[in-house]
């Protein structure tokens, strides 16, 4: 049997290794995505208030930091049983829809840019940022630095700090923000709504406008019928802050819809020996493998997820694209992953529109952005939509409000199966006897997982980064027979 | 007030033990230096790649203390250079899935006209280690021994200054 392993080693994000075995007729035989994920953290947060949770926890990650703080900050309004006001909540988003525009910007330029700006099977010494810029020239480059760092400026502004936001307590926020700031917020959102225009415009130039990547994308390498999930607002449209957790069938018909303290009732999870990541999945449908179909319990929660689940999105510009995206596509679901990567830019317009509608909001200078909790703390579960999927924070403490029990389900955690799934059958659809396995081919498999925009993230920063991609080889006998790199020595 | 032009970053994970080293020693150093001088200012990030960069622009000079594990050196050792004698490992690539290395990262935002020091202005004080991915807060007796020195180092880059 021969063995090609895919090895994303890199100290920036936590570890993963994709291994593909073929059997001996050349053919896969197997693949297996194996993620030993950073362990203790749960732990790590017994014995400390749950207002620490907010700051600690967006410490676990450094790419989403944001989304760990107001997953942890609303799960501390729910322990103390206490509503945030209007204000408040409004803040709070806003920060939000900031952080989301940065995101889904990086992901789009910077990851998903190397693949179809530069190419899938181009040189390994095009296929990354600097390539990217090169081709879609330096103007553009700088507005996706303008972008991010408008992003930022919001974060701290609102948040306190940049990347990792200080500000949310149970109750609200420590404080708000003043007109002057409103204004520059104000106007730093009226740029993001270009730019998320000028971005779909790109990626229909660029991508939708090339056949062959229209072909890639909506071919069978990249497709799969499972559930999704998604936050919905009470008109069942797209929010990623606050709402409830809808989940839809393959079909495209509603499974279930649940508010945050119901998760336990809906989301289970399985183990695997191999895996130190554990594979949540519907309780309801079960667990019948990594199996596509109504009768599989796997579930997907991305961008593509989102408006698979919900009935539209709640800003016009946002909701024009998403029915072009859908009529495009010949309607709802949709179940070519790859999909994703225009599901995310039509989230980044949705985000920046959003943001300029809470910053133009009359209330939103109120000094009313803070409530005092009164009741007693016991146990609360707070649920955001992280850039890369649902994220659920679970709390329990004592009568003091110190933490006694913690369970944290993250973005990624939730597409563990179907990311499996995808790089199996883009591995298999892709290997055959006698393929040359080169690094354009290895890339087409990788490309199955970056779709998902993964993140195993532990935001540790030793030096030196490296490289997330090694190639290795095996022959029958388990000896190395080829190593393949990513980066230039 | 004399003009910031130096930056003085703590890099690292202060709940992941000895990942958080840099912050320790960037704290030592402002202790020691901030009734000394105000034309250097300090930071404490958990970043890498492109925020990273970011953070860099309109600085002449940056100091990053920072942890390593290049696993060629005793756990403990103190060990000093400037960017421009670092390898860089993913040279045009991405490190994570969201991200790419400090290295990569300067290079794509000179290009894009952004004022950044240039990469000899960019010194790491390090001190090598071993566990990094336990969660847990403090430094173990090793790495919290090396911080001296580790502080020493970075003190001397403004003694001539």
């Amino acid at each position: 049997m021969t063995r090609i392993t895919i090895d994303p080693i890199t100290r920036l994000e936590g570890h993963g290794k994709i291994e593909i075995f073929l059997n001996d007729e050349g053919d896969v035989a197997n693949t297996y995505f194996q993620i030993p994920e950073l362990r203790g953290f749960e732990r790590f947060v017994v014995g400390r208030p749950i207002e620490e949770m907010a700051l600690l926890t967006n410490r676990i990650c450094g790419v989403c930091p944001e989304a760990h703080h107001m997953a942890a900050a609303k799960a501390a309004d729910a322990v103390y049983k206490v509503n945030v006001p209007r204000t408040g909540k409004m803040l709070r988003e806003l920060l939000y829809m900031a952080f989301y525009a940065t995101d889904h910007t990086t992901h789009f330029y910077a990851l998903a840019g190397p693949d179809f700006i530069v190419g899938p099977d181009a040189p390994v010494a095009e296929r990354n940022i600097l390539g990217v810029i090169h081709k879609v020239g330096l103007e553009i480059g700088g507005k996706v630095i303008q972008m991010r760092k408008y992003g930022h400026t919001v974060v701290e502004k609102i948040g306190g700090r940049k990347v990792h936001p200080c500000t949310s307590i149970p109750g609200g926020l420590t404080k708000g923000i003043t007109e002057e700031d409103r204004k520059e917020i104000e106007d730093m959102g009226r740029w993001a709504i270009e730019f998320a225009q000028f971005s779909l415009k790109a990626f229909n130039d660029i991508v939708l406008g090339n056949k062959t990547y229209l072909d890639l994308i909506l071919g069978d390498i990249y497709t799969h019928h499972t559930y999704y999930m998604g936050m919905v607002d009470e008109n069942n449209k797209t929010n990623f802050y606050d709402g409830k957790v809808r989940v839809v069938g393959p079909d495209g018909k509603e499974l279930v819809k649940y508010a945050p303290e119901e998760y336990t009732e809906n989301i289970t999870e399985r183990v695997e020996p191999w895996t130190y990541l554990k594979f949540p999945y519907l309780k309801k449908v079960g667990w019948k493998g990594f199996v596509d179909g109504a009768d599989s319990g796997v579930y997907c929660a991305t961008p593509l997820s989102r408006l698979n689940a919900a009935d539209g999105l709640a800003t016009p510009r946002a909701q024009e694209e998403y029915d072009k995206m859908y009529s495009t596509l010949g309607g709802k679901p949709v179940h070519q992953r790859l999909v994703t990567h225009w599901a995310r830019l039509i989230e980044l317009l949705y985000a920046a529109e959003r943001w300029v509608e809470l910053a133009t909001d009359t209330e939103i200078t109120s000094p009313n952005f803070h409530a005092i909790p009164t009741e007693k703390p016991t146990e609360g579960v707070g649920i955001v939509e992280a850039p890369r999927g649902t994220l659920t924070h679970h709390y329990w403490t004592d009568e003091r409000g110190v933490v006694t029990q913690a369970n944290l389900i993250v973005g990624t955690t939730n597409n563990y199966a179907p990311i499996s799934m995808s790089i199996h059958k883009a591995a298999s659809s892709l290997i055959k006897k006698g393929t040359v396995v080169n690094e354009g081919l290895l890339n087409m498999v990788e490309m199955a997982f970056r779709a998902y925009d993964p993140c195993f993230g532990c935001a540790t920063h030793s030096l030196p980064g490296q490289m997330p991609l090694e190639v290795t080889i095996h022959n029958s006998d388990g000896e190395i027979v080829k190593v393949m790199k990513q980066f230039v020595d | 007030m004399a003009p910031i032009n130096f930056l003085v970053i703590g890099l690292g994970n202060p709940i992941l033990g000895d990942d958080g080293v840099g912050w320790i020693i960037a704290q030592e150093v402002e202790k020691h230096i901030c009734s000394l001088r105000n034309d250097i200012e300090f930071d404490y990030l958990s970043l890498g790649g492109l925020s990273l960069m970011e953070r860099l622009i309109n600085y002449k000079r940056v100091i990053i203390t920072d942890s390593v594990t290049s696993g060629e050196i005793p756990e403990g050792s103190v060990i000093t250079f400037t960017l421009n004698n670092m390898t860089d490992l993913s040279y045009g690539h991405t490190t994570a899935a969201h991200d790419t290395s400090l290295k990569t990262a300067l290079m794509a935002g000179r290009k894009l006209g952004a004022p950044l020091p240039s990469d000899n202005d960019i010194q790491i004080v390090a001190i090598e280690i071993r566990k990094v991915m336990e969660i847990h807060e403090g430094l173990t007796p090793r790495i919290s021994a090396a911080v001296p020195l580790a502080v020493k180092h970075v003190l001397e880059n403004f003694e001539n200054d």
